[in-house]
Order: structure tokens, then sequence, then C-alpha cells
């Protein structure tokens, strides 16, 4: 696990660590729906440069960006090959076997699909290094505010998120516990067929099950104890501010934006 | 003297536990200031007593009284206004993603506006001693942080009361020690009332009056060195006996017979100086 990138914090102090979360949110969402607008050789140019450049400003190093496409890079080999293979016919046919056309069309299509996984995955992998969880889920929370309008409980769900979020290393360390615990009564993990490696999860599952429920019967009293009534009636210590260097993002999006655009027709 | 709690005839039966009732007729006040610990084996009722008064169970019979607010579901937030409550697991109370936002939960709840929060979290856990660990998150905490942690969260409220639900059982004797230290430090300044449920004699030492329950029932109410003085009962009622109390056992045994009564470290320290044994 400790190999997976995806998902993890970076503790660094730059531009991009202190941008705001919301604004990071928003700007993933829309740095997707970029990429697929994306559809030339200069577009994918311009794409990679600003993909370059929010990595430079966050003063990661690159390798860690490659090291986090190390555990999915057998997915993106499996999709462009398949790419490469089945794609329709279509531009000049270098090879043809049977109901296999290797084809102009299709060697171009594979290679825009690795770089469209590739920047994706890289500029995730940056929210995921660059923000720390909690800021996430804040972010989340604020970003869904308007969702009130059509009666989604938003507090809750925010409540329940940052609860969820503070007990993961918390189970985490439980489970370590379990496991070590019935490893020391005999049990092994990760050993034999397949039903016996399934069986041997009983003795953690059940276990972790019975303490999460209890953990959480212990916090409800402790949080009604100290005052909670409903999540909407609360003021809020954590609060986000948007600056300027998160509108200077926008603007750098916007231009980026445009270029596109321009460059759909090469 | 003035009564801040008032607890008449209470009775309690958790739902699916047979006949017998987790509190039967308990009868008690509670002066205001004072340092009150209520003591009694595992399963003597002593932490659905504190749970009761502070609302978090629906007991049918008897009454009990808060700062002059009966507590009934219509009050019972008012009543828990005043009341900070800490519990035995320091990590099953801990709300906040960071110490400072579990510190902020209650005023969040209390539609704090921010700017009020921010000096108060700040003052809260610099009068525990955790200003350092402000952002850090609770799996990086030790225990007795965690407790101090909470301890903290109840400062930023000051309510008038502190309950303390066995909050220094799971703790090791220096995070314990730690903690009664600050408790005590609270109650002399800032004039709280402690309720204290314990099985720690140390912890039930420092208090002003001792309640022993015992099977649900209230059965002693008086200062600690009375019911201390009472030596091989306490080991009956599933209690431990306090070490000048083992000390003067263990001197009987050898043919030294020192005074009646519970000493305290000190008295007993001056009793062994002056009767000579170490020459």
């Amino acid at each position: 696990m400790s190999k997976f990138i995806f998902g993890r914090y970076l503790p660094l102090s730059s531009v991009v660590h202190r941008l705001d979360p919301r604004n990071k949110l928003l700007l993933s969402f829309c740095y997707i729906i970029l990429v697929f607008l994306a559809n030339s050789w200069v577009s994918y140019l311009i794409l990679i440069a600003m993909t370059l450049g929010a990595i430079w400003a966050s003063k990661i190093r690159l390798g860690f960006f490659l090291r986090g496409i190390r555990p999915l890079i057998w997915l993106i080999i499996f999709t462009v090959i398949l790419q490469l293979l089945f794609s329709p016919t279509g531009g000049h046919v270098y090879w043809h076997w049977a109901f296999i056309n290797i084809t102009q069309f299709g060697v171009i299509n594979a290679g825009y699909i690795f770089i469209r996984f590739l920047l994706i995955i890289m500029m995730s992998t940056l929210l995921t290094l660059s923000t720390q969880p909690l800021d996430i889920a804040t972010g989340l929370a604020s970003l869904m505010k308007p969702l009130r309008w059509v009666k989604v409980p938003v507090d809750t769900l925010a409540m329940m998120l940052s609860i969820a979020l503070r007990f993961v290393p918390t189970l985490m360390d439980e489970a370590q516990k379990i496991m070590n615990a019935q490893r020391a009564r005999g049990v092994d993990f990760g050993e034999g067929g397949l039903i016996k490696q399934a069986k041997s999860l009983i003795p953690l599952m059940v276990p972790l099950f019975m303490s999460a429920f209890n953990r959480a019967e212990d916090l409800s009293t402790a949080m009604e104890a100290r005052g909670y009534q409903d999540s909407e009636h609360r003021s809020q210590y954590r609060i986000l501010t948007w600056q300027r260097r998160d509108t200077v993002t926008w603007l750098i999006f916007g231009v980026g934006l445009i270029l596109i655009l321009i460059s759909r027709r090469w | 003297m003035d009564n801040i709690i008032e607890v008449q005839q209470l009775s309690y039966q958790y739902p699916d536990s047979g006949d017998r009732p987790a509190l039967q007729q308990v009868t008690f006040d509670v002066h205001r200031g004072e340092w009150l610990a209520i003591v009694g084996h595992n399963g003597s009722g002593k932490s659905t007593l504190a749970r009761a008064i502070d609302g978090l169970l629906p007991f049918t019979e008897g009454t009990v009284t808060v700062g002059g607010i009966q507590l009934s579901p219509e009050t019972v937030w008012q009543v828990r206004e005043q009341i900070g409550m800490i519990f035995q697991n320091p990590d099953n109370q801990f709300v906040g993603a960071t110490v400072e936002d579990d510190v902020a939960f209650g005023l969040e709840n209390r539609q704090i506006s921010r700017d009020e929060m921010l000096p108060r979290v700040r003052d809260a856990l610099q009068r525990v001693g955790m200003a350092d660990f402000a952002t850090r998150e609770p799996s990086s905490l030790s225990g007795g942080q965690k407790q101090r942690v909470a301890l903290a969260g109840v400062v930023a409220i000051a309510p008038q009361i502190l309950i303390l639900d066995e909050a220094t059982s799971m703790l090791d004797p220096q995070g314990r020690q730690d903690m009664l230290a600050l408790v005590r430090e609270l109650h002399r300044e800032q004039h709280l009332t402690i309720i204290s449920i314990t099985h720690d004699i140390d912890e039930a030492a420092n208090a002003d009056r001792l309640l022993v329950i015992n099977d649900g029932r209230l059965i002693q109410e008086a200062p600690p060195a009375t019911i201390f003085a009472q030596g091989e009962r306490l080991v009956e009622l599933g209690l431990d006996v306090p070490f000048t109390a083992k000390l003067a056992a263990a001197l009987r045994v050898r043919g030294i017979t020192p005074p009646d009564g519970y000493l305290t470290t000190e008295e007993m320290e001056a009793w062994l100086c002056q009767s000579g044994l170490n020459t």
C-alpha cells in the first residue's frame, strides 16, 4: 500500500499548497473537461505545458508523480493496446490480420488516450499531494452548499465525511492490532487457498465492525454531551478564504482554455 | 449551602437487564464549588448515574435538578449547557479531525461566532498545556494528551459543572497525575463543581466528599477520611485501600500500632518520624 502515491498528502509549502481547496477541486474538475476538449497534438502540447507548470509550482518532485502512475501502468497499457488493436477502420492500414486492424487512426487514438490518462492521473495526484484530506472535505462541503436548495442534507453529509476521515487512521491502527492479536493466536492471513484466505478475514472483520459500532456509540454520546443537536444550527471554526492567487489560477486556466479551443483545428 | 445539583429518588433500569435495576432510589445533593467523588466497583451504577445527570439516559423515576432547572426532555439542552463531561475512552470522544477542531466543537454547537471562537480555543489549549499541538491529529497524540484536549473542550465552553466519568482510568500513571493536577487547578481557580466517577483511590482522595454506590444503591456519603478509615470494608465493596492504610495494616502485622483512622500521606509521614522507628 505504501507504494500507492495516489491519495496521499505531502506537506510542503508552495503556492499550490496554499490555494483554496475549493478552488483546487473546481480546477481539477474543469481540467478533466479540458483534457477531453483537446483533440490535436498542439492542444496536447499546451495541456502538457500547463500540467508541468502546475507541478513545477507545487515544488513536488516529478519523480513522485511518475511513481504515482506505476501502480496504474498495467491498466493504461491494457487500454492503449485494446485501442490500438480494435479501433474502427480509418486512415492508412498498417497491419491487418483476421479481425485485428492496426490503423493510422488507431495509433493516433492510442497515443491520445495514453496522454489523457497520464495527464488526468498527474493532475489528480497533484490535488491530493498538495491538499490535506481535511481541507478536501471542507472544500467539498462548501462546494455542495447549493445542493441545500434541492433538500440535500449538506451539513450532515459534511459532518459524516469529517468523522469518517478522522476515524480512518484510528480504524487502520485498530485493524493492525486485531490482525496481530489474531496472528498471535495462530490465524494465518493471506495463506492457503482462496476460501481459506477469505475465512481468515472473519476474525479480523467481526471484531473490527464491533469496535467501530462501539466507538460510534461512545462518540455520539460524547457529541450529545457537548451540545450537538443537529448539524444545521452550528457555527463554523474552519473557514476557507478565496485569495488573489486563486483568481490568478483561473486567469491562467482561461488562457489555456482559449489556446486549446483555437488549436483544436490542427 | 447552595446546591447546584439535586438528585431525588432516582431509579433507572436498562431495557434488557432483567430484574436488577441499575439505580435504585438514589438521593443526594452536590454543593456549588464542591468536589464530589462517586466510587463503587464495576457495574455498581456510578456511570449510569453520571449519564442520568447529564440527560443522556431517559430515567423514568425520580428528579434531577441542575442549577435550578429540572431535567426533562424540554430542558435537557439547558441542563447540558451547564455541564461539561469527560468520558473514559480518550479516542472515542475526539470529534474533530485536529486538536483545535475538537476544542471548537462545543463552541460550534453553541453557534458562537468564529471571531470569538479563535481566542477561546487558543486560551483553552494554553490552559491545558496543549497549545503547541493545535494542528495535530488525534492519532498522533497519547491517551493523556487526548484527555487534556477533551478537558480543553470543556474549558472553552466554561461550564459550571465538570463530570469526569472515569476519565483517567485508561491513562498511564503519569497521564493520570497530570490530568488530576489540571483538574485540581481548574477547581481551585474557576470554582468549578466537580463530580468525579472513579475507582482510582487517589482521585477519590482529592474529593471533599465521597459517595459510595453498591448495586445501584447509595450506601454511604462522607468525607474521604471517614470512608478510608473503614479499611477492609472497602475491599469488600470492590474498592482499593489507600497506600497509607495498606502501610498501617502491614505495620500492625509486625506488631507496630499506628493511630486508628485514616492518615493522609503527610500525617503518616509525620507519625513515622515521631514514632522513632528509624532508630
